[in-house]
C-alpha cells in the first residue's frame, strides 16, 4: 500500500476513534503508531512514540504550560479578577448595556493574566449574572456576552493555545503572544460595540447601570493595578526581549504570589488548590500536544499533507477563496470539537497551504486561534455555553446560543479584517523585531 | 474489584500530589531564581534549565493516571454519550485498548533506552543526572498504566463502572 493511501486510511481511522469518544490525544497516538507500523517500520513506531514523549516532556518551552495555568488559578482564587470587574463596572456601567460591556472588558483583563478561557467565565460569570439580573438585562444578551467574552482569554496573551500552536509548528511563541495583542483588543472593542449598538437600538435589552461619583471611579482604579502590573511584567518583558515566554510565566507566577501575599489573599489552601488544578490540566494538555505532534509528523511522512497542498494549489483558487474554505472548515469542525482538538487536527493540514499562499505562520497562528475560539461558543458542543449554563441554570441552553450569535458574527468580521489587512496582526511583532 | 480500585486511586492521587506539591513548586522556584540571578548578578543558574527539563517530564506524566481515571482528557463524546450504557462500556474498552497499545510500545522502547543509557552510564551535562532515570521512570509508569487500562477494559466489557470516573465533555483551565 502506498504511503498516501495509508495516510488517508489513518485519517479515517482517527476520525472513527474520535467519534466513539476516545480522547483525542490517545486517538492520535494510536493512529500515528499504527500508521508507522503499516508503513513497514514497527520499531520506528516505538522509537517515534518514545522520542516524542520524552523529548516533548523535557522541552523547556513546555514549562510554560503549568506555569500559565498556575497564573490563571491564582488570579481566580485570590479574587483579583473580582476587583477588576468591580473597577470596570464603575467606569462603564452607565453605558448602554454597560454591565455587559464591563463583563467583556473584565474577561479581556482576566485573559491578560491567564492562559485559558473557561476559567474567565467561571470567575466573572457568577458576579456578572446577578448584576445584570438586578437591572433586568435580557437573558440572551447577558449570558451570550459572558460566553463570548470568555473566549478572549485564548487570544489575548499569554495564551496557552498559542503555546501549543507554537510548539506544533515551531513558531516563535513570543511573536505569537505579541501578535495577539492588537486583534485581542479589537475583538474586545468589537464585542463592546456589538452590545452598545444593540442596547442603543433596543434599550430594554440592557438598561443603564448604577451611577458612581468620579471619586469612587478613581478610587477603584487601584484595584486594577495587580492585573495591570502582572500583564506589563509578563507581556512587556517578552516584548522587550527581557524574558522568553517560559521565563515570563515563572515571573508572572512570582508576581501574582507576591501581590496576593501583600493583599493578604494567599493561604495554603488557595496555593494548594491552584497547584493541584494546574498539574491536573497540564497532564491533559501534554497528551494532546504529544498526540498532535506525532500525528503531524506521521501525516507529513506519508506525503498526505503535501498532496492536499498540491491539489488545492493546482485548483488555482485565489488565496481569499482558500482562506474562506479553511474558515468554513473551522466553523464546521467547531461544532464537534473543542479548541485544542481543532487546533491539533487542522494545523498539520492547513499550515503548509497557508505558507504556500505567502502568509506568515505567526499570522496564521492568530487566525487559527480566533477561529478556534468560535468552537467554544458554537452549538452543539460550545463548552463556554455549557459552563455558563451551570452559572445560570434557569436560562435555557438555546437562549444562550441565541445570545452568542451576534458575537459570533462580530468575530467573523474581525477575521475578515485580519485576512484583508494582515498587518493588523503583524505590525506589533514586526516592531519588536520578531517576524 | 472495588478494593483494587481503591488501592489504585490512592496510588494515582499520591502521584498527582507529588507532581502538584513537589515538582511544580520546584520548577517555579528554579525559573524565578534563574531569571532573577541573571538580571541582578548577571549570573544565571547554569543548571536551571537542565533541572527544569528533568522535572517537567515527571510533572506531566505523574498526572496522567488520575487524568485517565477521571476522564479528564479532551474528547468528543457527542455520539458516545448518547449510546446505550452497554455500548458506552464497549467504547470505553476500546479507549483502554488504545491506552494499553500506546503504553506497551512506550514501555518496550523505554526498556531498551534504559538498558542502553544504564550500561554506558550516561549522565547529563551540568548536574550529572543519570540519563537512564527518565526511561526507568517512564517504564514503571507504563507498566502501571497498562495494568490500570487492562482492568478498565475488563470492567468496560463487563459493563461495570469501576476504574472510570464520570465522563466529562472537556476540562480546560
Amino acid at each position: 500500500m502506498d504511503p498516501i493511501t495509508i495516510g488517508i486510511l489513518a485519517f479515517l481511522f482517527l476520525m472513527a476513534l474520535i467519534l466513539v469518544g476516545i480522547p483525542i490525544g490517545f486517538a492520535m497516538l494510536t493512529t500515528a503508531s499504527l500508521g508507522y507500523m503499516a508503513t513497514g517500520r514497527p520499531s520506528f513506531a516505538e522509537t517515534q512514540l518514545s522520542l516524542t514523549f520524552v523529548n516533548q516532556g523535557q522541552n523547556f518551552i513546555l514549562v510554560a504550560v503549568p506555569l500559565y495555568f498556575l497564573m490563571g488559578q491564582l488570579v481566580q482564587r485570590t479574587n483579583i479578577a473580582q476587583d477588576l470587574y468591580e473597577c470596570v463596572y464603575r467606569w462603564l456601567g452607565r453605558l448602554p448595556g454597560g454591565i455587559a460591556i464591563s463583563t467583556v472588558v473584565a474577561c479581556a483583563g482576566f485573559g491578560a493574566v491567564s492562559g485559558g478561557a473557561v476559567t474567565a467565565i467561571a470567575t466573572i460569570g457568577p458576579m456578572a449574572i446577578p448584576a445584570m439580573r438586578k437591572y433586568k438585562y435580557d437573558d440572551a444578551l447577558a449570558t451570550g456576552s459572558i460566553a463570548a467574552a470568555g473566549t478572549l482569554g485564548i487570544l489575548i496573551p499569554p495564551s496557552l493555545v498559542m503555546v501549543g500552536y507554537g510548539i506544533l509548528t515551531e513558531t516563535s511563541i513570543g511573536a505569537l503572544f505579541i501578535a495577539g495583542i492588537v486583534p485581542g483588543l479589537l475583538m474586545t472593542l468589537a464585542y463592546a460595540v456589538t452590545i452598545a449598538v444593540r442596547c442603543r437600538l433596543n434599550p430594554s435589552l440592557g438598561p443603564l447601570g448604577e451611577r458612581f461619583e468620579l471619586r469612587e471611579k478613581i478610587a477603584s482604579l487601584s484595584k486594577v493595578l495587580p492585573i495591570l502590573l502582572t500583564f506589563v511584567i509578563v507581556v512587556g518583558g517578552i516584548y522587550a526581549g527581557a524574558f522568553t515566554p517560559t521565563e515570563a510565566a515563572g515571573i508572572g507566577v512570582a508576581a501574582l504570589l507576591v501581590i496576593s501575599l501583600v493583599m493578604r489573599r494567599m493561604s495554603w489552601r488557595v496555593l494548594g488548590a491552584s497547584l493541584l488544578q494546574s498539574a491536573q490540566t497540564s497532564a491533559m494538555i501534554f497528551i494532546i500536544l504529544v498526540g498532535g505532534y506525532m500525528m503531524g509528523k506521521f501525516i507529513a511522512t506519508t506525503g498526505l499533507s503535501q498532496m492536499i497542498v498540491d491539489a488545492i494549489l493546482a485548483g488555482n483558487f485565489p488565496p481569499l477563496v482558500i482562506i474562506l474554505m479553511i474558515t468554513v472548515a473551522f466553523i464546521a469542525l467547531g461544532m464537534v470539537l473543542d479548541v485544542w482538538g481543532m487546533m491539533i487536527l487542522t494545523v498539520p493540514f492547513t499550515l503548509p497551504i497557508i505558507i504556500q499562499l505567502g502568509y506568515s505562520p505567526v499570522w496564521y497562528g492568530v487566525y487559527a486561534v480566533i477561529m478556534s475560539e468560535l468552537a467554544l461558543i458554537t452549538p452543539p458542543v460550545g463548552i463556554n455555553v455549557y459552563v455558563l449554563a451551570k452559572v445560570a441554570p434557569d436560562v435555557p441552553l438555546m437562549k444562550i446560543f441565541r445570545g452568542v450569535a451576534p458575537f459570533f458574527i462580530a468575530t467573523l468580521a474581525l477575521v475578515a479584517l485580519i485576512v484583508f489587512f494582515p498587518q493588523i496582526v503583524m505590525w506589533l511583532p514586526g516592531s519588536a523585531g520578531m517576524q | 474489584m472495588r478494593r483494587l480500585e481503591q488501592i489504585l486511586i490512592v496510588i494515582m492521587k499520591a502521584m498527582e500530589y507529588c507532581a502538584s506539591y513537589i515538582l511544580l513548586p520546584i520548577i517555579v522556584v528554579t525559573v524565578v531564581t534563574d531569571v532573577s540571578l541573571r538580571f541582578v548578578f548577571n549570573a544565571p543558574l547554569r543548571w536551571g534549565i537542565e533541572l527544569n527539563e528533568f522535572l517537567l517530564f515527571p510533572l506531566f506524566v505523574l498526572g496522567l493516571p488520575q487524568c485517565c481515571r477521571t476522564n479528564g482528557h479532551i474528547r468528543m463524546d457527542l455520539l458516545a454519550s448518547n449510546m446505550p450504557p452497554r455500548l458506552q462500556g464497549v467504547f470505553d474498552a476500546c479507549y483502554a485498548l488504545c491506552g494499553i497499545f500506546i503504553f506497551f510500545l512506550l514501555a518496550r522502547s523505554s526498556l531498551e533506552k534504559f538498558q542502553f543509557d544504564f550500561e554506558l552510564d550516561r549522565v547529563s551535562d551540568e548536574l550529572s543526572l543519570p540519563l537512564w532515570l527518565p526511561h526507568l521512570f517512564l517504564l514503571a509508569l507504563c507498566c502501571f498504566l497498562i495494568f490500570y487500562f487492562a482492568l478498565r477494559a475488563v470492567a468496560g466489557v463487563l459493563g461495570r463502572a469501576e476504574f472510570s470516573g464520570p465522563i466529562t465533555v472537556a476540562k480546560e483551565n
